[in-house]
């Protein structure tokens, strides 16, 4: 009897031991939290979607989605002309009821969908190239420092003489005017540089040897070019090939940062379509609980690269 | 059965070692479960997330489609221009149009332009081209779905009844603003489901399903499910609870495994539900396998344990048997000494202990066998002692009658003597009374010899009181006379002494005679047979003997000869109490010697 009351006792405690580890080790086991927290969507409208530029903006929403643990639903028209097919798609992300709309507007001077989104009390962002209406923050560089910087440095490459050009992309984006207006105000105030032209319209950023060849048979004794956007400018450089006419713009594109780095383009306002990307997405996760506050904009730096600095920007 | 230490030693190291190994199998088994399970479920998750992703850029890309059909001039020229003049060329040129966004797309079945006003369908398709007479509540439908046409709507093909299709709306606007159509793409619920579906449920218990964002069945296996909510069993249930974002959700009273993703464009979501038995089917195996060696390392673990304490239970084993043995008498058995640990130790002193007592009982045995030799001799003295006491009475008295003085004191020292030797009562007697006998019995001898004898005694009067064995005195003095004296050479002193030091009674019998050899020494003191010659038959040996006996290490003779004589000396300890001693072996003595230091008394 000793022997067995000695045994039961022994396997009380080892049950209790074993019953102990059993609920360690379950403890142990990997608990994976669920989110119970209320998915926040964001409203993503482009301008187009092939250039490397537009992808990167999206790539850095995505990013910053992920970061901020917020959901970014993103639609794209088939060109930066399209502008009834970019509200169209803006009516539909209201009618989803997004939390939030960044919208890169094809024109920023008409937006009737501003209305709508506040009657369903959608918060409108505005990245990249501004909107036109009051309480809109917009995420992105200041373009029209950006056109006073390049101006500033195609001054000095030309000693504050000789004829220059703009080329430059739609006007009704605030994106494309401003930098043009910073470009004329800089050669203006600061120099005797003659503007021997400003070609603008070029919605899609692409321009054809044809518009070229007329520009330059119309204005043969040009030293330099600005192009509102890097894939017009490096169009252009391709038409010019070894001719010395300096020719700039505002990208970051990689082709356009090659181009700087070989000296075929002499100098580009840097905007990171990442980083705007990133930053318009941060921006609205920030200010998700802010409903009623008017926002400030957030402005990015643009760096000017240069062949001399590329290196270091890279 | 569990009696002997082996057995409990035996049971113990089972019952740990099964404990132990079904613990770390227990966890281990649990653990891996876990981590199966979890594993299967973010694989699971993976495979979800890519097929949720992938069909989410296709219906990015069809509704991207769709609103660029829908902003295209052409198409809104060419319905103008139907609706303006009804020509079926127009709609041709339409359904061209149609084709041309279908080609763009490959999972994009098909297009439709629905011209509301008309109530007719132009499509993409080669038949029919264009479908009139379109009911004015699937019109209704197509319109309410082209309100909210980011995400897809699932509807009954208005063209095929039976066919469920995805589609996305979008209005195709005048420039006054009136929505003059509709371009409508369609994507076939089966080509979802072959395309994404059917991969994932991989035959077995998996059921899949494709779900919109208020948890509507949007495509599933079974086509009666398509539309109604999960689970598929309810027409209408909570399924908004299962909208889990992450994509894990495991268990329920089914025992199933859930694992959801939902796609951040159109929001709908990819589920797959697997019973858990058969993810974890494997691991059955492995829990099998691991029972079988649980198994044989316990089996092992008790082969090794019988082996193991046999080696270790032998020496106790012996130990105990011959205790057994010795307790029924076996007083000769020893136990084998093979280990030096705690059991070769209690063994070898088990040993010792045997030695011991068979060495008690042995002195025992001789004391008592001395004892009785003594009684049988008194037995035999006693034959006569009345008649030989009366007889010699007889003649002392006669003697003196005839004034034979020194006859009749003779016969009364010889008579006084014989009393002394033979008495029975009485073991020990006081120094006082030995030199009484040793006078007696000197003045027979001078008698004898008719030689004079010098006997001189310097006895201390402390050591008078001391008790000792009667007749111990005596055989050293008749020693003295038979073989130490020379009585013609004149040598014929005798020196009887004794005192009292430090508690201990020394008596000596020094002769000035001719001496004597070592061997002469060696053999009066080991001799131990009877004498025939002399008083009583007792020799130097015997008294050697009996002072070990009765005194231990306390009594002890010595003699030392040379030319000059011997001296024999007797040591003892100074009783003053009859049987105030103790035997040999018996660790009393010095107890009972400290006794009388202290108290002057004994036990």
């Amino acid at each position: 009897m000793g022997i067995l009351k000695y045994a039961g006792r022994s396997l009380r405690t080892v049950t209790a031991i074993m019953l102990g580890l059993c609920v360690i080790s379950g403890c142990a086991r990997r608990e994976r939290a669920e989110s119970e927290e209320e998915p926040y969507t964001i409203g993503v409208v482009t301008k187009s979607r092939d250039s490397e530029y537009w992808m990167s903006v999206c790539s850095g929403m995505e990013k910053a989605a992920g970061d901020y643990r917020v959901s970014v639903r993103i639609i794209s028209p088939d060109s930066e002309s399209n502008d009834k097919m970019q509200k169209k798609m803006i009516h539909d992300l209201i009618q989803q009821n997004v939390d939030a709309l960044a919208i890169s507007p094809i024109s920023s001077y008409d937006a009737p969908y501003l209305e709508e989104a506040e009657e369903e009390g959608i918060r409108v962002v505005a990245y990249d190239t501004k909107i036109m209406a009051d309480g809109i923050p917009y995420i992105g560089i200041d373009n029209r420092k950006a056109g006073e910087e390049l101006a500033a440095d195609m001054a000095g490459r030309l000693s504050n003489c000789g004829k220059v050009g703009i080329v430059a992309g739609d006007l009704r984006q605030t994106a494309h005017s401003e930098r043009v207006e910073g470009i004329l105000s800089y050669i203006e105030k600061n120099t005797d540089i003659e503007i021997g032209f400003v070609e603008s319209g070029y919605a899609n950023l692409l321009i054809s040897d044809a518009e070229i060849s007329r520009i330059f048979s119309e204005h043969p004794d040009i030293d330099g070019i600005f192009a509102t956007s890097g894939v017009t400018a490096l169009g252009i450089r391709q038409y010019l090939g070894e001719s010395p006419v300096l020719v700039m713009t505002v990208d970051a594109q990689q082709d356009a940062l090659t181009a700087v780095a070989s000296g075929k383009l002499a100098a580009l306002a840097a905007q990171s379509g990442y980083e705007i990307g990133y930053e318009t997405v941060r921006f609205i996760a920030e200010n998700r609980e802010n409903d009623d506050g008017i926002l400030e904009d957030r402005i990015l730096d643009a760096d000017i690269l240069t062949k001399d600095n590329i290196d270091e920007w890279q | 059965m569990f009696h002997s230490m082996r057995s409990k030693m035996i049971l113990a190291m089972l019952v740990v070692t099964g404990c132990a190994v079904v613990l770390v199998t227990a966890m281990f088994y649990q653990k891996s479960a876990g981590m199966i399970e979890e594993d299967y479920v973010e694989n699971l998750y993976g495979r979800l997330r890519q097929m949720g992703d992938a069909l989410d850029e296709s219906l990015k890309e069809i509704y991207f489609l769709t609103v660029q059909a829908s902003c295209d001039e052409k198409i809104l020229a060419g319905t103008e221009a139907y609706l303006s003049e009804g020509e079926e060329q127009d709609l041709t040129e339409l359904a061209k149009m149609l084709r041309d966004y279908s080609g763009r797309h490959s999972e994009a079945g098909c297009f439709y332009l629905v011209i509301p006003e008309k109530q007719m369908i132009v499509t993409s398709l080669e038949y029919p081209i264009y479908h009139k007479e379109i009911s004015e509540e699937k019109l209704d439908e197509i319109e309410k779905t082209g309100t909210a046409s980011l995400t897809p709507a699932l509807i009954k093909d208005p063209l095929r009844e039976q066919d469920h299709i995805l589609v996305f709306v979008s209005p195709v606007e005048a420039d006054n603003g009136g929505i003059c159509a509709y371009v409508m793409s369609c994507l076939k619920e089966r080509t979802l489901y072959y395309n994404y579906l059917d991969n994932l449920e991989g035959g077995g218990t998996s059921r899949a399903a494709l779900l919109d964002e208020n948890g509507r069945i949007v495509s599933a296996k079974r086509l009666e499910h398509v539309g109604m909510y999960y689970p598929a069993e309810q027409e209408q249930g909570d399924a908004g609870t299962q909208k889990d974002r992450e994509g894990q959700k495991s268990g329920d009273g089914r025992d199933m495994i859930f694992v959801q993703y939902r796609a951040d464009f159109s929001g709908y979501s990819f589920l797959l539900e697997r019973e858990k038995n058969e993810v974890l089917a494997d691991l059955r195996e492995i829990r099998s396998y691991l029972a079988v060696i649980l198994l044989a390392v316990l089996g092992c673990v008790a082969v090794l344990m019988v082996v193991i304490t046999k080696a270790m239970y032998q020496p106790l084993k012996r130990l105990t048997e011959t205790m057994g043995q010795v307790s029924r008498g076996g007083l000769e058995c020893r136990v084998e000494l093979t280990t030096k640990d705690e059991i070769g130790l209690l063994s070898g002193e088990f040993n010792d202990m045997l030695d011991h007592i068979e060495d008690l009982i042995g002195r025992l045995l001789q004391e008592e066998m001395l004892k009785k030799d003594a009684e049988l001799e008194a037995l035999q003295y006693q034959i006569t002692p009345h008649f030989m006491y009366n007889t010699l009475n007889s003649i002392k008295y006669a003697a003196l009658l005839k004034g034979e003085d020194e006859i009749g004191g003779l016969l009364e020292d010889f008579i006084e003597l014989l009393q002394a030797s033979i008495n029975k009562k009485g073991k020990f007697v006081t120094v006082a009374e030995e030199i009484h006998f040793l006078k007696n019995y000197m003045n027979l001898q001078r008698m004898r010899y008719e030689e004079e004898i010098v006997v001189d005694y310097q006895i201390q009067q402390e050591a008078y009181a001391c008790f000792l064995p009667r007749l111990m005195l005596q055989p050293l003095v008749e020693n003295a006379i038979l073989h130490g004296l020379d009585l013609r050479g004149k040598r014929n002193r005798i020196v009887i002494g004794g005192d009292v030091e430090e508690g201990r009674l020394k008596l000596w019998v020094q002769d000035y005679g001719r001496g004597m050899s070592q061997e002469q020494i060696a053999r009066l003191l080991q001799e131990t047979h009877k004498k025939e010659k002399g008083l009583s038959g007792i020799g130097v040996a015997n008294v050697k003997e009996r002072l070990r006996l009765y005194y231990g290490d306390a009594g002890h003779v010595t003699c030392v000869s040379s030319d000059a004589g011997t001296k024999i000396c007797m040591y003892l300890p100074a009783y003053r109490e009859q049987n105030q001693y103790a035997l040999y072996g018996f660790d009393m003595q010095k107890e009972k010697e400290q006794g009388y230091d202290q108290n002057g008394d004994c036990g």
